[in-house]
């Protein structure tokens, strides 16, 4: 085994939306967190060890979507490959976390579950929904939520590529306007709830005492936060930040801008699916990108690391 | 980012506004109709309008391809989120016949 030194890579870890079917089969990594979910989370995570996911509740998805994240980052990890710096997307944040040694493995699985069961409560007493809009000017599209009130930008992707959250009507009145306005497409998102706005507000004072019992180290390599789109290492701020993102928008853009302006090209899409390398790999030309979501990835990764560039995913 | 997944939390929420509601209940969705005979085609990838998206009155979400060949326009006359197709890319359409529904804002 090699102890490769990844100077120069930022892992990125995915949020709700990326799973895929059998994402936690092929990644044997995964599987203690995953044993240890069922024996924490109870009877209800059995779920997530039969292969139909259309039977998980946005709870265990969630999960899922964590352990898989987590996972792969220790198959990186075991082959001796290490990041440079961490970036999450919404829920992968806590992921970003876990691989960044901030927290350990199990209290990630734990701020995952916590986190979403506060989020689906908050979303009970204030109900909404998101929808991506895709080919609209950020600032056109902010415009247009601020003029409707109870909707906002809250996932920042792409330039061309945004999320918008809010209550049932205002979301409808804002997708409509955008719409008029130029938008190719507004899409509703299968998530129950308007998340990182501030209609999840009733969420935070319980996070928040859950993150206050979690012990948060400072960070083994340079971890990016995405409600300031910039580096932080100070972990009361960052356990400030985990909370203060269930209300904020999720500067995905603006964080990997933040990455690259610091040198580094590098990407990898640690976790399922590759949702964050297709926005990469388009928006910052530059850069090299690829995806660690099973054993397999990271033993590739592993072998090429010290040979040549990873490969280019557009 | 597209995905289809229960939650529980919705389904209940749900279901209790349905039965505050019972007693007024009213149906909110809107059923895009074909114009005319023919066979229903869904727009190039590039315009192509899938469950989930909102459509806003006087979008074009499709094309009936008609006997004689003459390709004519489904136009949704009502705006909102597109909740299923009714029918699949292909199928033969009459007059009227539902294409797809729809939950108007």
């Amino acid at each position: 085994m090699s102890n490769t030194s990844t100077s120069g890579t930022a892992w990125m870890f995915p949020g709700q939306g990326s799973q895929t079917e059998g994402m936690l089969s092929g990644l044997s990594a995964a599987q203690p967190l995953l044993k240890e979910a069922v024996r924490i989370l109870g009877p209800s995570a059995q779920r997530l060890t039969e292969p139909r996911q259309m039977t998980w509740s946005t709870d265990l998805v969630q999960t899922a979507v964590y352990i898989a994240g987590a996972g792969a980052a220790n198959a990186l990890k075991s082959r001796g490959v290490t990041p440079s710096a961490v970036l999450g997307h919404s829920l992968g944040e806590v992921s970003a976390l876990v691989a960044a040694d901030v927290v350990d493995p199990l209290d990630g699985l734990r701020l995952v579950f916590e986190r979403g069961k506060a989020m689906t409560i908050a979303g009970k007493k204030t109900p909404g929904g998101m929808a991506a809009v895709i080919g609209l000017d950020s600032e056109v599209v902010a415009g247009i939520c601020e003029s409707i009130g109870q909707v906002w930008v809250v996932n920042y992707n792409s330039p061309d590529q945004l999320v918008i959250a809010g209550s049932e009507k205002s979301l409808a009145a804002a997708a409509e306007k955008c719409l008029h306005l130029g938008a190719v497409k507004v899409k509703r998102l299968a998530v129950p709830v308007a998340a990182h706005t501030p209609l999840m507000e009733p969420a935070v004072e319980s996070f928040a005492k859950v993150v206050e019992q979690v012990e948060f180290s400072p960070p083994a390599c340079t971890l990016y936060s995405a409600v300031h789109a910039a580096p932080n290492a100070d972990p009361d701020e960052i356990k400030q930040n985990i909370v203060t993102a269930i209300t904020s928008p999720v500067r995905f853009h603006q964080t990997a801008e933040s990455v690259i302006s610091s040198g580094i090209n590098n990407f990898i899409e640690v976790g399922p699916g590759r949702a964050l390398t297709r926005i990469i790999g388009r928006t910052f030309t530059d850069t090299t990108v690829t995806t660690a979501g099973t054993d397999s990835d990271a033993e590739r990764i592993a072998n090429e690391q010290t040979d040549r560039p990873l490969e280019v995913a557009r | 980012m597209s995905q289809t997944m229960a939650d529980p939390a919705v389904a209940e929420m749900v279901t209790t506004r349905d039965h505050m509601l019972s007693e007024a209940a009213t149906i909110d969705e809107r059923i895009v109709v074909a114009p005319c005979e023919g066979r229903f085609r869904f727009l190039p990838a590039e315009h192509f309008t899938a469950e989930g998206e909102y459509v806003i009155e006087g979008q074009v979400i499709g094309v009936v391809v008609s006997t004689n060949g003459k390709e004519v326009d489904v136009v949704t006359p009502f705006s909102g989120w597109v909740m299923d197709f009714m029918i699949k890319d292909g199928w033969p359409v009459v007059p009227s016949e539902p294409i797809l529904w729809l939950r108007p804002l």
